[in-house]
């Protein structure tokens, strides 16, 4: 049987690999689809950390929405630029790049100097076994309905609102014109 | 504990932020740019998910839930007002579009 340990090597491997690629690369519409695989493995990983409907709902609302608008969004430009490939430029890389990797540098060196079993809620989880250990669907559903009640219909309430503006934006004639 | 020997979730994290930070500053594409904060929510979410696999209440689950919904809403939005910055200026350049009035 193949430890999860594998898997888990795998799907961060394929991860990274892609977001290094949209990095990297210049043509628009290739970055899109390394997102889909980026975000496909971080869908992924979510499963091994034992986070099961964040990984359903990382699918659902990124590949089959996100990913879409930004098609969406490419394929709409491409038509108003009037290039047939939609290749980015780039704009000061060497700071850009520089910046990045000290940030890189400075999360890294945060990461490995830490010391998170001394955290207070890590230890009780690893003293008494707690933690996930069944599917996540029941407490996230519970959570929703009573303790995260006023942030859900907040998010209803933003999620009408951008609908709508996004709506009136793109397609309503601006006053003036 | 063994499972904090999972560390790698955290740097994958941290490597996609950084990939998310140099794809927003060093592309010229708004949309391109679009992709960048992308992998920088996915970053966070990352991180928010891998600790809350210590906590039976799932705080960390739930954050990332509302990031994820913020995010398609901002996704949404700001394509809706790229497409139209694209029309009027004709370019997908946001530095080209520089002008607030004509």
């Amino acid at each position: 049987m193949i430890p999860s340990e594998v898997f888990l090597y795998i799907f961060a491997f394929i991860t990274v690999g892609f977001a290094i690629y949209i990095t990297f690369s210049k043509n628009v519409l290739y970055s899109a689809f390394a997102l889909l695989g980026t975000l496909l493995g971080v869908s992924a990983l979510y499963v091994l950390a034992g986070a099961d409907f964040i990984a359903l709902t990382q699918i659902i609302i990124y590949v089959g929405g996100v990913l879409v608008l930004i098609m969406f969004g490419i394929m709409l430009t491409g038509k108003v630029t009037g290039s047939r490939e939609l290749i980015s430029g780039l704009k000061n890389p060497v700071l850009g790049g520089i910046t990045g990797i000290i940030i890189f540098c400075v999360l890294v060196l945060a990461i490995l100097k830490s010391n998170f079993v001394a955290l207070d809620w890590i230890s009780r989880s690893a003293e008494t076994g707690s933690g996930i250990k069944e599917s996540t669907f029941f407490t996230i559903g519970k959570n929703l309905m009573t303790t995260h009640l006023l942030p859900f219909e907040v998010a209803a309430i933003l999620l009408l609102v951008a609908l709508i503006g996004a709506a009136y934006i793109a397609s309503g004639k601006v006053k003036g014109e | 504990m063994e499972t904090l020997g999972h560390n790698i979730f955290l740097f994958v994290g941290a490597l996609l932020f950084s990939c998310g930070i140099i794809t927003v500053l060093t592309k010229k594409n708004a949309i391109m740019m679009l992709i960048g904060v992308e992998l920088m929510l996915n970053a966070a979410n990352i991180n928010l998910v891998f600790f809350s696999r210590f906590d039976p209440g799932l705080q960390g689950q739930m954050m990332a839930l509302f990031i994820m919904v913020v995010a398609a809403a901002e996704a949404a939005v700001g394509l809706a007002i790229f497409l139209k910055v694209f029309q009027h200026f004709k370019t997908a350049d946001p530095d080209m579009a520089g002008t607030m009035k004509n």
